[in-house]
């Protein structure tokens, strides 16, 4: 018999997939490990199928197991593989190379000297800006440059900048608060829904509330007679589970979709127009739509212009939209971010919601989310850490691009690049007279608010050589992270983060997916070896870089009473969240009941389906643009004189978090433009085939690429390739190929499946990195493979690309 | 009397959450030890697609024909919930059991000959415990029960077998299952057109770029062993291929 668990106690799992902490874990701990897992059982106890024991209100109200996923299921499987683990400072052993992945112990005090002097030195040598970090912003050291006067950090992230960038345009919603401005949750799709119909969406595959919960909301709704439709170019989970019908689309493209829908909408006047008069500006509204019916450019964007860009015959978009438009409304239409993770995707995101738009189908109730999956409620959970430092810490490049931002400077230095060329480049954010002063010299990575959730650079983001390239080209590098990753064994000297789900007290939010908590991960196991809290860490760089540690962390005293100042932070946290529902009639458990198993299910303490749309404009408050209307086409994108200002406001003095210096292409309103990379790029003569790097369901980013559990028990990691695709290249299932371009080679086993349109392969992201002395990885990850876009202005260019599959014979 | 387990094939995703809790439960090591496995199999090609995912545990079966197989009487099967266990005192190793068992249920870790056999318990750890097996409250569509087995017949039917399973009336297995859900054509959607026109690279495309087919027999025409997972393989020859058949690329 299995060991009985000296403890059982509940916490959340935070490991920043789509549904991050949202499941529940019940741990059973024993001898300071966790021995097994159950999953959650606070509502509805010893029930398998609970839809038999709910009604429809305790489905819109969430009262629900939140169950983890696969994932989530083994966590502490992994927690417990000490040789990944990272529980003590290390410094690479001199004399071997970066990569090596070589590193010996040295104390806390040693590593915290190192840094600081490293940093003062490079400060000293080579101006204020030669400390820089890398993908993504890290808000956290980015206050402790503010305090110390100097250093680098960027802008933009991967999940859906394209939504964040078009949220404030178009709806006056700066930066992340475009979560805020979500509406519809999935408990409201499923009662008040005639029909759903999903561009890109993987739910079976990707984590969006607890576990696979909203691909279940979605097949419950099926289930009722609610028609689902599906376009995707593969065969997915959801394809089969969840959609009624599967129509294939060509990657890229649904912005020519979205645009032709529009084009009926307008010609057969399905317009909403009393949702249209009331929220919608009207001269912008009918700039777009003189574009779509083809009035400027003599090309009207009819179904018949799209199903040649798309593949999705004319009839079915004309018939689609009458679905939509008239017979089934309130429809719930939703295009997943990998629709906008694409060249073009700012455009392809703003077609989907101005056609929401013009059908009245913003945040109204069954109608689907015009920008983001699920609602936030707009209080922070935080409690404040007063104002940051005087510096005003640059942002000199678009997260993606910081290796590009280094390696570039030589061509600027030499003068075959000019500095708009470079700006442009790179996704500069900034006073366009420092590119001169710029002088990166030190890299400072990881240890956020997450340090053991991905390992982004070589891994996760693009071109792994040129991220190499970039690392090489730095004289110091410091990884902050809780386990050894392709990344991180090219650091220099790496700090050992505390655990932020099984070893940290933390107040967590689930935040994607529709259905919204607060919950507590108690620290379930003692902190293993010298792991320390990433605030820790500032807060002692802050002392040795001159700074007071009050400025930086104001609940900080000394550190004999670290673990008391700690708790009183998130207890004032906690406080908040109580005035936010008090304000509101609710009461939410107290400190103790929510630290012992307690947690609050937002959902349950409002009486209909949250929608972020009703709390602003549709209860009549204005939105914040300057027209107080939805907003199609930009006027201050539209105004040239704009362009090459280093940073963005609007009207009301509000940063543009995601629109650089140059915006390069991005248009005032949404028009279709072929991808750069895409499945018409001339470039596919040479790479034929285009490269999908969707999300693993049994990994995030690298994060348990090596857990024994699930890689090679549960999944293989290959390349998906089309049947025809396959018999014309003579592969056959589980043979070895060498999927290339010219940014790099990766050798991996086929998946040959019908499952995926000809023309089009997947390997999904994450995954692990080992370049042999030819360069091929064999790790192997898609990263190898990518490479930037220059021409557009804020998407993630990840996820457009062209390869080129050949078997490999013996 | 017997329990049994309820599987909703029209729900199941794949997702294999129900193989990793049963996995941690019982702390089982990686590889071939799955006590319950989730199988996924294509059929069909482009426009006509349908992807099969099946969960499988042991059924305890109310004839437990790997029971009888066995000479040693390592098999019993349980009174209080109709738990068909081995006992692993009594074991040999001889895998008669497995070879009599028509749904691969009973698995070995490796390929030793002695080994002895493990499967599925129905969790009755927990049952004795009154919680219902690990799987069954690890999956996040809601797509597996547990219950007196008399009880699910009247709530959910009585389907005793999927298409592709093997027939269950000798062994008679203690579970009910629902299909997968029929396909609806909602929009009209001309396969031979959509195909022509995803060929194309299309209006953007340089003149001489190539086609992302050749013709439509490539995309319909499977020949042998081109695709892998394109059948239910219950009983794997060996360790790999069971491992290849219970795994995705997801």
């Amino acid at each position: 018999m299995p060991p009985i668990a000296e403890k059982v106690v509940y916490t959340t799992c935070v490991c920043n997939c789509g549904g991050t902490s949202a499941c529940v874990i019940k741990a059973h701990v024993e001898g300071g490990k966790v021995i097994r897992v159950e999953p959650d059982d606070r509502y509805n106890p010893g029930i398998g199928m609970e839809d038999r024991v709910l009604s429809q209100g305790d489905l819109i109200q969430n009262r629900l197991q939140r169950r983890p996923c696969t994932m989530g299921l083994v966590f502490h499987k992994y927690l417990h593989m000490e040789e990944e683990r990272i529980l003590y400072p290390l410094r690479r052993v001199p004399g071997t190379n970066r990569g090596e992945g070589k590193f010996g112990r040295i104390s806390w005090d040693e590593a915290l000297d190192t840094i600081a002097r490293r940093m003062q030195e490079a400060r000293a040598q080579f101006g204020p800006y030669s400390t820089i970090t890398p993908f993504a912003p890290n808000n956290s050291l980015e206050r402790l440059f503010s305090f110390w006067g100097a250093g680098v950090d960027s802008w933009g992230w991967c999940s859906f900048d394209p939504q964040r960038l078009i949220g404030h345009l178009m709806a006056g919603t700066p930066g992340w608060n475009t979560q805020e401005f979500a509406s519809s949750s999935a408990g409201d799709m499923l009662a008040n829904s005639k029909i759903i119909v999903l561009w890109g969406f993987d739910p079976t595959v990707q984590h969006h509330g607890p576990a696979h919960q909203f691909a279940w909301f979605i097949k419950l709704a099926r289930e009722k007679g609610t028609p689902v439709i599906l376009l995707d170019p593969r065969y997915t989970g959801t394809a089969e589970t969840l959609a009624d019908q599967w129509i294939p689309i060509k990657p890229g493209t649904d912005g020519a979709m979205f645009l032709a829908m529009a084009y009926v909408v307008f010609q057969e006047d399905w317009v909403d127009h009393d949702f249209v008069r009331k929220f919608v500006e009207p001269q912008g509204l009918e700039k777009w739509k003189s574009y779509v019916l083809g009035r400027e450019d003599g090309v009207p964007k009819t179904p018949e212009w799209a199903e040649r860009i798309c593949a999705v015959p004319a009839e079915t978009i004309r018939a689609l939209t009458r679905l939509v438009a008239r017979d089934c409304r309130p429809a719930w239409l939703w295009n997943h971010y990998s629709v906008n993770r694409k060249a073009q995707g700012e455009q392809t995101v703003k077609a989907f919601s101005s056609l929401q738009a013009i059908l009245g189908y913003w945040g109204t109730p069954g109608s689907g989310p015009p920008m983001n999956l699920g609602p936030r409620r707009p209080f922070e959970i935080a409690a404040p850490w007063g104002p940051p430092g005087p510096y005003k810490v640059p942002k000199f490049y678009r997260s993606h691009h910081w290796a590009q931002a280094v390696l570039l400077l030589d061509q600027v230095r030499n003068g075959k690049l000019s500095e708009d060329q470079y700006r442009q480049r790179i996704g500069w954010r900034a006073d366009p007279s420092l590119v001169q002063a710029f002088n990166p010299r030190i890299l400072f990575w990881g240890g956020g608010s997450r340090p053991h959730a991905s390992d982004h650079l070589v891994t996760a983001t693009e071109s792994s050589g040129e991220q190499v390239k970039a690392m090489e080209r730095m004289e110091f590098i410091v990884s902050m992270h809780s386990r050894i990753t392709p990344t991180a064994k090219f650091a220099d000297l790496i700090l050992p983060a505390m655990d932020w789900m099984w070893e940290q007290r933390t107040l967590t939010r689930s935040q994607y997916g529709g259905f919204e908590s607060i919950n507590f991960c108690p620290g379930v196991i003692p902190p293993q070896g010298e792991v320390k809290p990433w605030i820790w860490v500032y807060v002692k760089l802050a002392e040795r870089l001159g700074i007071k540690p009050q400025d930086y962390f104001p609940y900080y005293t000394d550190d004999a009473h670290w673990d008391r100042d700690y708790e009183r932070y998130l207890q004032e946290s906690y406080q908040r969240v109580i005035k936010y529902w008090k304000a509101r009639g609710k009461e939410v458990p107290p400190w103790e009941q929510f630290t012992q198993g307690g947690f609050i299910n937002c959902d349950e303490l409002e009486e209909k389906a949250h929608t972020g749309c009703w709390d602003s404009f549709l209860g009549g408050k204005p939105l914040n643009t300057r027209s107080g209307k939805i907003e199609i086409f930009s006027d201050y994108v539209a105004d040239e004189r704009n362009r090459g200002k280093g940073e963005h406001y609007d009207h009301l003095g509000r940063l543009i978090d995601n629109l650089p210096t140059d915006w390069t292409d991005l248009q005032p309103m949404p028009v279709y433009a072929p991808a750069v990379r895409g499945m018409d790029d001339p470039l596919t003569k040479e790479y034929p085939l285009y490269l999908l790097t969707a999300h693993s369901r049994y990994r995030v980013h690298y994060l348990f690429w090596n857990h024994p559990w699930l890689r090679k028990d549960l999944y293989q990691h290959r390349v998906w390739i089309n049947l025809g695709d396959a018999k014309a290249r003579r592969v056959k299932d589980g043979d070895w190929v060498r999927v290339f371009n010219d940014r790099g080679e990766v050798r991996i086993q086929a998946y040959v499946t019908s499952r995926i349109m000809p023309g089009v392969t997947l390997i999904r992201q994450g995954a692990g990195y080992e370049p042999r002395e030819d360069g091929v990885d064999w790790g192997p990850s898609p990263s190898t493979l990518l490479g930037g876009d220059v021409k557009s202005c804020t998407t993630s260019p990840k996820a457009t690309n062209l390869v080129q599959i050949e078997k490999v014979e013996g | 009397m017997q329990y049994g387990f309820y599987f909703d094939q029209s729900r199941c995703i794949g997702c294999n959450a129900c193989v990793a809790a049963c996995k941690q439960w019982h702390l089982l090591p990686p590889g071939a030890h799955k006590w319950i496995r989730v199988y996924q199999w294509e059929k069909g090609s482009v426009g006509n697609m349908r992807l099969h995912f099946l969960a499988v545990p042991c059924y305890h079966c109310a004839n437990p024909v790997c029971a009888k197989a066995c000479p040693h009487g390592a098999i019993q099967k349980e009174e209080q919930f109709g738990a068909v266990l081995i006992d692993p005192q009594k074991c040999q190793g001889k895998k008669r059991c497995w070879a009599a068992c028509p749904y691969g249920a009973i698995t070995f870790g490796e390929e030793k000959s002695g080994e002895k056999a493990s499967k599925c318990t129905m969790c009755i750890d927990r049952l004795r415990e009154g919680k219902k097996p690990i799987c069954v409250l690890s999956c996040s569509m809601r797509a597996l029960e547990f219950g007196p087995l008399d009880e699910l017949k009247n709530t959910f039917g009585g389907l005793r077998e999927l298409p592709e399973m093997p027939s269950g009336n000798l062994s008679q297995p203690s579970a009910v299952f629902k299909p997968s859900q029929p396909k609806r054509q909602i929009l009209p959607w001309d396969m031979e057109k959509a195909l022509r026109l995803w060929k194309s690279r299309g209006p953007h495309a340089a003149q001489d770029s190539p086609d992302l087919f050749g013709s439509l027999e490539d995309l319909m025409e499977i020949p042998a062993n081109t695709i892998g997972r394109d059948r239910l393989v219950l009983k794997a020859k060996n360790k790999e291929e069971f491992m290849y058949y219970t795994t995705d690329n997801d």
